[in-house]
């Protein structure tokens, strides 16, 4: 299978005027517009979902209805889950995808650190692994299935900027 | 530094390449789409200053069209045995702190497994992380002193067919 880790795109910065609370910050203009885009590049490359997975809190679900809408994923079948706020343990959300979304193409979409732990722990079963996941990037992994002791591979780790050059 | 971790491109089929495994030469096709990957690098605004590559003839030929591409001098590209496939990771370091340590974009062409399980020692600190390099594939890592041990944040890691779409 292929799992999909996506970070949100640029959201209004903490303690703007209006987003003082971290779960309500939206994306901002560019964030949408680079989000699009490479949402663009991942339906060329063939990307498509069986099961999206998203943080609640509103930068990721934005991020997360841009990218089912250029995916063909019904916006109604999102899935939101606790496990992937920003200081979430991996732990969790990988026993919430053994359990829940054992499927062929997995996307998760989330906040650093989590993000970077949850790769980290998939690809070097549990290793901590320096990755930079930019805003609006895209870690694809490969695995026969996602268990630590499986450990998944990577495949490619794709920015806003390379997207914009696709 | 900026260190862009690249495998050969496509060679001759081992099974039926009749000469030394050393001696084995890109395919057309290998030559085709390394030609689109070494644009695509340009693309997006990759510079080189060195190429450190696997003395083996498809790594050479590697090197040859992305030093063309990057309109680089004979003197920007070195022949390694530290970077054959049963080479040594940590020598190779040695030799660029020793003898580069001041460039500042360097390339570096060879083979499987060797360069996944150098990525992986850079990234993680162990050879075990698991990362897919196909012929023509490209990692770049940015690194502050490098080193045989967790010293570099990996930036991105395209597949082949990735470089050549942004190639064209």
């Amino acid at each position: 299978m292929k799992i999909y880790l996506v970070r949100h795109g640029i959201a209004y910065e903490p303690g703007e005027p209006g987003y003082e609370d971290d779960a309500q910050r939206p994306l901002t203009d560019k964030g949408r517009d680079k989000m699009k885009k490479v949402a663009h590049v991942l339906k060329r490359l063939g990307v498509q979902p069986d099961v999206m997975v998203s943080s609640p809190y509103l930068r990721a679900r934005q991020t997360a209805e841009i990218l089912a809408k250029e995916l063909k994923y019904k916006k109604d079948k999102l899935v939101f889950s606790d496990r992937l706020l920003p200081t979430a343990q991996p732990g969790l959300i990988i026993a919430e995808m053994i359990e829940k979304y054992m499927v062929e193409e997995l996307m998760v979409i989330g906040h650093e650190p989590c993000l970077g732990l949850l790769i980290g722990a998939l690809a070097s079963g549990g290793g901590d692994l320096s990755i930079n996941v930019k805003y609006g990037s895209v870690c694809c992994l490969s695995a026969d299935d996602f268990r630590i002791e499986r450990r998944a591979t990577l495949e490619w780790l794709l920015t806003p900027k390379i997207a914009a050059k696709t | 530094m900026i260190l862009y971790i690249i495998r050969h491109a496509i060679a001759e089929d081992v099974a039926t390449f009749e000469g030394e495994d050393s001696q084995r030469p890109l395919t057309d096709k290998g030559r085709k789409k390394m030609r689109s990957i070494a644009q695509g690098l340009k693309e997006l605004g990759s510079q080189l200053d060195l190429i450190l590559t696997s003395p083996y003839l498809r790594a050479t030929q590697t090197a040859e069209i992305l030093a063309k591409k990057f309109d680089l001098k004979d003197e920007q590209v070195v022949c390694t045995d530290n970077l054959t496939p049963t080479g040594y990771a940590d020598q190779l370091i040695n030799e660029i702190n020793e003898s580069h340590g001041d460039v500042e974009h360097i390339a570096i062409i060879g083979h499987e497994p060797y360069l996944s399980n150098l990525a992986s020692v850079l990234i993680t600190g162990d050879p075990n992380a698991s990362i897919i390099l196909k012929k023509g594939g490209v990692c770049r890592l940015s690194i502050e002193g490098i080193r045989y041990g967790r010293c570099a944040n990996m930036e991105w890691l395209l597949s082949p067919a990735q470089l050549v779409e942004i190639g064209g």
